[in-house]
C-alpha cells in the first residue's frame, strides 16, 4: 500500500511542527459538509450529496500559518436505469449506487486578517481517501474500497460569533487518484461549520 | 459558570455523525419490480441488418440447469403468450418476418427461442455480534471492562427467482462440420425477477423486461 505508507510519512514530517508549538493556539471545528460530485464520481453519482459530515483541527505554527488534520465523511447516492455495460454484456435494471467518500487529510492553512477580526483563509491538504463504491442492481450488490492518495486545495472564511467560537464557510476541491479498479474521483464539497478556537 | 461553546459543538456533531451512519447506503428496493434485470449479450461480427427472416417455436420450454438441480421449481406458464407475443412484435417491428414453420426447403436466416427457469435460492448469512460489558467486582477479585463475542446468529433467507432467456440462433452459420450440424447464438437476452406470490404486476413487468431486452440492443434490426 505506497499510497498509505506516503500518507504516514507526511503525517510523520508534519508531527515535529506541531509539537515545538504546543503552546500555540488551536481550532477545533465541526462543519455540515454537502458535496457536489466531479468527473468520473459524477459519471456514477450523478445527484448533489446533501450528506456530509467534516471534522477539522489545526493548530498555529506561526502568527498566521496553522497545520492540521482534516477528517469527513460524504455520501454520494444516485438511482438509475442506465444500461451497464461490462465484459461483452449490456445489463439494465432499477440501480442503487452510492459513493461513501472519507478524507483523511493534513494541511496547511495561512490566514488573512487578525485574531478577532473575520478570517479569511486557503489550505492545501493532502492524504488519504477511503472510498467506497457500491452498485446494486437486480439481486446483485458489487462493492468495491479503495484508499486513494489524494490532495485538496480550500479556502474559506471564519468570523467570530463569540468569545472562544467562530462560524466558517469553506470550499475545498477534492480529487483523489485512482485506486484498485477504480479510476480517479473528484468532487467540491462546501463546509458550513462551527469552530472551537483559541485566539483565532 | 460559563458554558463550555465546545459542549454545543460536540452535540450537533454527534446528531450529525448519527445522522450519517444511517445514511451509508440510504436507497433500499421498495417493491419486487425494482429488482428485475435484464442481461443481453451478442456476437459482434454478426451484420443484424442483413437478417430477412426468423421462426420462433409457439411455447416456452421450461428447462433445469445443471447447477439448479436440486433448487429447481414448475415453471409457470400462465404467461407464455405475453412473452411470445411481445417478443415476436418487437421482431417485427425491427423489419424481420416471420416465416410460420421451419422449411428446410425455404430456411429462415434466423431461429429464435425462447427458455424459461426457476430457482428456489436460499442465503445463509453468520454473524457474531459484538458486546460489552461494564467491569464488575466479585470473587476472587475483579474483572475490568471490555468486549466479548456472542453466539453466531444464524439468518436464512429463501427467496424464488424466475428468469426467460430468449436466444437468437444464426441458421447460416451452421458448422456442418459437426455430426448434428451446430448453430452459433448471435443474441441473447436474460430476463430475471423475483418472483412474488401476489403476481398482479407480473404483466406490467414481463412487458418492461422485455422492451428493456430490445432497447438496449439497438443494432438489432434491418430498418
Amino acid at each position: 500500500m505506497p499510497a498509505i505508507r506516503r500518507l504516514l510519512g507526511l503525517v510523520a514530517l508534519l508531527l515535529p511542527l506541531g509539537a515545538g508549538t504546543a503552546a500555540a493556539q488551536s481550532w477545533w471545528a465541526l462543519s455540515y459538509q454537502p458535496a457536489v460530485p466531479l468527473s468520473n464520481t459524477k459519471d456514477f453519482t450523478d445527484a448533489f450529496a446533501w450528506r456530509g459530515v467534516g471534522l477539522d483541527y489545526r493548530k498555529q505554527v506561526k502568527p498566521n500559518v496553522a497545520l492540521g488534520l482534516s477528517f469527513g465523511w460524504q455520501v454520494f447516492s444516485d438511482e438509475t436505469d442506465d444500461v451497464v455495460s461490462a465484459f461483452g454484456v449490456d445489463v439494465s435494471g432499477d440501480q442503487l449506487r452510492d459513493v461513501n467518500s472519507w478524507p483523511m487529510l493534513a494541511n496547511v492553512s495561512y490566514f488573512f486578517g487578525k485574531e478577532g477580526g473575520p478570517r479569511p483563509f486557503v489550505g492545501a491538504n493532502v492524504g488519504g481517501y477511503l472510498m467506497q463504491h457500491r452498485l446494486e442492481i437486480g439481486l446483485v450488490a458489487l462493492e468495491e474500497t479503495n484508499f486513494h492518495f489524494g490532495f485538496a486545495p480550500e479556502a474559506g472564511l471564519a468570523f467570530p460569533v463569540q468569545p472562544n467560537v467562530a462560524a466558517f464557510l469553506s470550499g475545498r476541491y477534492n480529487y483523489a487518484l485512482s485506486a484498485g479498479s477504480v479510476d480517479d474521483q473528484a468532487y467540491l464539497s462546501f463546509g458550513v461549520g462551527l469552530a472551537w478556537t483559541h485566539g483565532y | 459558570m460559563t458554558r463550555n461553546p465546545l459542549s454545543g459543538v460536540l452535540l450537533v456533531q454527534l446528531v450529525a455523525w448519527a445522522g450519517l451512519a444511517a445514511a451509508c447506503h440510504p436507497g433500499e428496493p421498495t417493491n419486487a419490480s425494482e429488482l428485475d434485470l435484464v442481461a443481453t449479450a451478442h456476437d459482434d461480427s454478426v451484420n443484424f441488418g442483413a437478417i430477412q427472416t426468423f421462426v420462433m417455436p409457439d411455447s416456452v420450454v421450461a428447462i433445469v440447469p445443471p447447477e439448479s438441480v436440486a433448487t429447481a421449481l414448475p415453471f409457470n406458464h400462465d404467461y407464455d403468450d405475453l412473452i411470445l407475443n411481445g417478443v415476436a412484435e418487437h421482431l417485427a417491428a425491427l423489419g424481420y418476418t416471420r416465416l410460420p414453420t421451419f422449411d428446410p426447403d425455404n430456411p429462415p436466416d434466423v431461429v429464435v427461442t425462447i427458455r424459461g427457469i426457476a430457482v428456489r435460492n436460499t442465503d445463509i448469512y453468520v454473524s457474531y455480534p459484538w458486546w460489552g460489558y461494564w467491569g464488575w467486582y466479585g470473587w476472587p477479585c475483579c474483572y475490568g471492562p471490555g468486549w466479548g463475542v456472542g453466539y453466531p446468529i444464524v439468518t436464512a433467507v429463501e427467496y424464488d427467482v424466475g428468469t426467460i432467456v430468449v436466444d437468437m440462433w444464426d441458421r447460416r452459420r451452421t458448422d456442418e462440420s459437426q455430426t448434428e450440424g451446430r448453430v452459433p447464438a448471435i443474441w441473447v437476452a436474460a430476463l430475471r425477477g423475483l418472483l412474488t406470490d401476489s403476481p398482479a404486476d407480473a404483466p406490467f413487468r414481463i412487458d418492461q423486461a422485455i422492451d428493456r431486452a430490445f432497447a438496449q440492443s439497438p443494432y438489432l434490426g434491418n430498418q
